[in-house]
């Protein structure tokens, strides 16, 4: 790329404040002994000038009003739905308690059917004399009564 | 206006949620005109302003003031903007050669006689110039003609440095030269 090629694209950075003062001489320089150059930056000045001078389209009136009732509509929603969570989780811990509740009662009213008190142990222990204990068989012959069949 | 938005910023993050509305009043015209640009149709503009604003509203949290409100609202319509575009697969209508044509048929050849300048001045040439870019081009010269952004506000909306901000904006810059330079000779 020759020094014309390179000076043609910087030329159109000429007039912005952030150039530096050397990169600004470098094309002022150009542009004196460059006439293709300095009608392409007329140019360019003058299509500028009108882009800037352009009037900027006005959005509808109101526009403020609409966004912040989207965003009120919108954080409406968000917390309803919060809401609506913590109403599920309400009826899953209610549900839950219930439950345990229910389980608490049925075994409790099991064990009033079939209490397991102490006089009931002695009970059943006073009716197996010591006896009886020898007649219980061992042998493992004799346990499975299948085997004689 | 920097200090003004991270005051409303502040009230809003501090649960005024209606300080937010100072912020949309300040910024919706320049964040409007942006989308009008790029998308060059006013309901869709306005309907990505609306987006905008509700999605920075809700990220507003995320914002850490690194770069100014306006870069950063900027660049949530301009990724809006690039996905409706994206989505729409939309072209310019015409092709400029079309373009300069039909502008021939509709100026008079009085018209077609005057200066360029004052062509500019009696016709949205220039509106429609900016509307045969490409998109990219047409993108930083509204930023940096229209909105006037610095540099540094360009490359923290566009996500580059400031390098390829000057690179970008010769280029399209050039191009724009060279669609006034092709109407001027088709004019003349």
């Amino acid at each position: 790329m020759n020094k014309h090629e390179t000076m043609m694209e910087k030329i159109f950075l000429f007039d912005d404040p952030e150039l530096s003062e050397a990169e600004r001489r470098d094309i002022a320089d150009h542009v004196k002994d460059c006439s293709a150059c300095d009608q392409a930056l007329q140019r360019f000045r003058s299509v500028s000038l009108y882009l800037k001078k352009m009037e900027e389209p006005e959005p509808r009136p109101f526009l403020t009003t609409t966004i912040m009732a989207s965003i009120r509509e919108k954080e409406f929603r968000k917390s309803l739905s919060l809401f609506q969570r913590m109403k599920r989780l309400q009826r899953f811990a209610y549900g839950s308690a219930l439950t345990l509740f229910l389980i608490s009662l049925a075994a409790l009213m099991s064990q009033q059917d079939n209490p397991i008190s102490t006089d009931n142990l002695l009970v059943a222990q006073s009716q197996t004399s010591p006896d009886d204990t020898d007649d219980i068989v061992l042998d493992d012959e004799l346990a499975f009564p299948w085997e004689e069949l | 206006m920097a200090s003004e938005d991270l005051e409303n910023i502040t009230s809003v993050l501090s649960g005024d949620a209606e300080a937010y509305a100072a912020l949309v009043n300040r910024h919706s015209k320049k964040i409007f005109g942006l989308c009008y640009f790029l998308l060059n149709n006013k309901t869709e503009a306005e309907e990505v302003v609306q987006e905008t604003f509700i999605k920075a509203y809700f990220s507003l949290a995320s914002y850490r003031g690194d770069s100014s409100f306006r870069s950063w609202l900027s660049r949530i319509a301009s990724h809006a903007c690039y996905d409706l575009l994206r989505s729409a697969k939309k072209h310019p209508q015409t092709s400029w050669d079309d373009f300069i044509a039909s502008k021939q048929n509709e100026l008079g050849v009085s018209e077609e006689k005057l200066p360029f300048t004052k062509q500019l001045e009696n016709t949205d040439l220039v509106r429609e110039i900016l509307n045969h870019l490409s998109l990219e081009h047409r993108h930083i010269l509204t930023l940096r003609e229209l909105q006037d952004f610095s540099y540094e506000e360009i490359a923290k909306t566009l996500e580059c440095s400031i390098d390829a901000v000057k690179a970008r904006l010769q280029r399209a810059r050039h191009e724009l030269e060279l669609l006034a330079r092709d109407f001027k000779k088709e004019s003349l």
